[in-house]
């Protein structure tokens, strides 16, 4: 257990590094891009008039730990895999309307102050979180079997 | 009478699917419930959103604290730095190093791993004693990634200026996952399962 829980983490930093250079390069203006064109729609029916882009775009890098999480789970079947990973790209986009949304609301009523970012903290920490999230449940079966191997008592939850 | 007959025969199997409809996902839900991953992830998210607002309403009341906690990570970040150099300077929360200064700010402090580690501890189906161990230690490991993952930034930032983008967002977002991801599975692979073992029967 100790073996693969090392290898994974290795494999975790070998594939992360160049696909993290491959977003910071270029990834994220041409994601914006796409981003802008397709989430235009969702945030006039929102009414968000204005993407805070500075505010938000280092937090759309979470695509990148959550394939390269999906990429190296063993035990997946090839099916779950790919159509996890498609589903979850789909949930971090809309994540990241959500973001896009809460920081137009934080910075029209709160400006660049304290209370912008604690207004905006709880949707960074959700979208931060999404890779994790997204990860234990599609790979719930391997979590369960491999990872957690839950053996204590349901009562035990708080 | 027979147009409200047929009314009703209409409505019948309308209801009646309707009435399937509900209980399959009544049963879906009891399948998904049944599975202890989801059940975590479903305590992950409630626990995570009552840190995230919690930390949220506390600081914008007790905001010196947060500034505290920056102002430490500066001094301790100076203090290693100093062992390193003797043109090392801190002030307030800002580290210069040998020339290249950095500010310290909430993001930086490790705020968000803690947080979101907290919620996975939490939701962990086990004793309260164990979250508590996993919290005892978990938090202050997550600080001291931090600590170094500054560290490293500090000193890519002075001698390779030219990857020091890619190693904040990297170190700052990409790890992230993996500093919470690997502490948690430490946490219970050591404390969880540890006392779960069975012994041996005697032969």
């Amino acid at each position: 257990m100790k073996k693969r829980f090392l290898l994974l983490t290795l494999e975790f930093l070998a594939i992360t590094v160049p696909l993290g250079w491959v977003w910071i390069e270029w990834g994220r203006t041409f994601y914006l891009k796409v981003f802008v064109e397709l989430a235009t729609p969702i945030f006039i029916v929102l009414g968000v008039t204005e993407l805070k882009a500075q505010l938000v775009i280092d937090h759309f890098i979470n695509y990148v730990p959550f394939l390269v999480l999906m990429v190296i789970t063993p035990t997946l079947t090839v099916r779950r895999r790919a159509v996890g990973t498609a589903i979850g790209f789909v949930i971090i986009f809309l994540g990241h309307i959500l973001l896009a949304s809460v920081a137009f609301v934080a910075s029209s009523k709160y400006g660049e102050s304290q209370e912008a970012f604690n207004t905006l903290f709880p949707a960074f920490l959700f979208n931060d979180s999404l890779p994790f999230i997204l990860w234990a449940i599609i790979s719930a079966g391997y979590l369960k079997r491999v990872v957690v191997g839950v053996r204590g008592p349901r009562s035990s939850q708080s | 009478m027979a147009r409200k007959q047929r009314v009703g025969r209409r409505k019948g199997p309308d209801r009646k699917s309707a009435e399937d409809k509900s209980l399959s996902l009544i049963a879906w839900v009891k399948r998904a419930w049944a599975n202890a991953a989801y059940r975590f992830v479903f305590f992950f998210l409630v626990y995570l959103g009552m840190t995230a607002v919690a930390y949220s309403i506390l600081t914008g009341r007790f905001f010196g604290v947060v500034e505290a906690m920056m102002t430490v990570t500066a001094q301790i970040e100076g203090f290693i730095l100093g062992l390193l150099s003797s043109n090392v300077s801190v002030s307030g929360q800002s580290v210069t190093f040998l020339g290249f200064p950095v500010r310290i700010i909430e993001e930086c402090t490790g705020i968000y791993e803690i947080l979101i580690f907290i919620a996975a501890v939490m939701a962990f189906p086990t004793t309260l004693k164990k979250k508590g161990v996993g919290l005892a230690l978990g938090v202050p490991l997550m600080y001291l990634f931090n600590i170094v993952r500054i560290l490293v930034l500090i000193i890519v930032g002075r001698y390779y200026y030219s990857i020091f983008d890619f190693m904040h967002l990297y170190f700052w977002q990409v790890t992230l996952i993996l500093m919470i991801t690997s502490v948690w599975v430490l946490w219970i692979l050591k404390v969880v399962n540890r006392e779960e073992a069975v012994p041996a029967p005697d032969a």
